[in-house]
């Protein structure tokens, strides 16, 4: 997948988003990656609220960026996947772990363009956050670097 | 009043050549090359943290710039495929 691909494919996810109607954030190495982050991922993480009507949205945001599902992924977690997209995606429910939930990320998310579209992405620090408390060894091998990008945001930031 | 009776000369500032390459980005006095702009952008973040003492390696410094600096539809990488028989790909 070129580049390129890569992108538009993030602008399909976010226009079938907008098309079924589906408030999700984007979480994980995508967020980081949208923050500015040199890392590379190979799924998409979306936080959505378990709702009923929510489940009837993903069954077709599903369809339309080419994909069947969400279907689990394995009995010790909550985590759904959809499958057969170009990139699978997976679907977060209500909270990630480290305390966060959708409403708290909601409020410190912002949006990003993706080709002519726009998603809503959590913020560099809760994916951090959430990145430290699962310890995972492929988390805590990304945390440097996740560490290092946010130094340089708040640098940048700063004024002179 | 124009700019003939207002004493300036008027008319086309810019020559033929400097039209057309206006057209053709990287040409002389045409618009600058994504890459370019890229580069202007990274030489300023650079400079602005100059000062700042940050801990980071240079190296990494540089990749994270560049992604701070590129903006949507420039090229940005997001995934890595598994290859069959091992190995991954963008």
């Amino acid at each position: 997948m070129s580049s390129n691909a890569d992108e538009s494919f993030l602008a399909e996810l976010a226009a079938a988003l907008r098309r079924v109607r589906l408030e999700a954030i984007v979480v994980g190495n995508v967020a980081s990656i949208l923050a500015g982050a040199p890392v590379l991922t190979q799924d998409v993480d979306l936080l959505v609220r378990d709702t009923p009507p929510n489940r009837r949205k993903l069954i077709k945001l599903a369809e339309a960026i080419g994909g069947v599902g969400p279907e689990s992924i394995s009995e010790l977690t909550s985590t759904e996947r959809i499958y057969g997209a170009a990139v699978p995606v997976d679907i977060l429910y209500d909270r990630l772990i480290g305390g966060l939930t959708f409403a708290s990320i909601r409020s410190r998310a912002r949006e990003e363009r993706v080709g002519r579209e726009t998603l809503v992405v959590a913020s560099l620090e809760d994916v951090i956050k959430s990145k430290t408390a699962a310890g995972r060894a492929k988390d805590r091998a990304a945390l440097p670097i996740l560490n290092d990008t946010l130094a340089v945001r708040r640098a940048l930031a700063k004024k002179p | 009043m124009n700019a003939r009776d207002a004493g300036r000369r008027g008319g086309r500032q810019r020559s033929a050549a400097k039209r057309a390459a206006s057209r053709r980005n990287g040409a002389l006095g045409g618009r600058p090359t994504k890459a370019q702009t890229l580069r202007g952008d990274m030489q300023a973040a650079r400079a602005k943290l100059a000062d700042r003492n940050l801990d980071i390696d240079p190296g990494d410094l540089d990749l994270i710039l560049e992604r701070l600096c590129r903006t949507p539809n420039s090229g940005r990488r997001f995934f890595i495929r598994p290859r069959q028989g091992g190995g991954f790909v963008f």
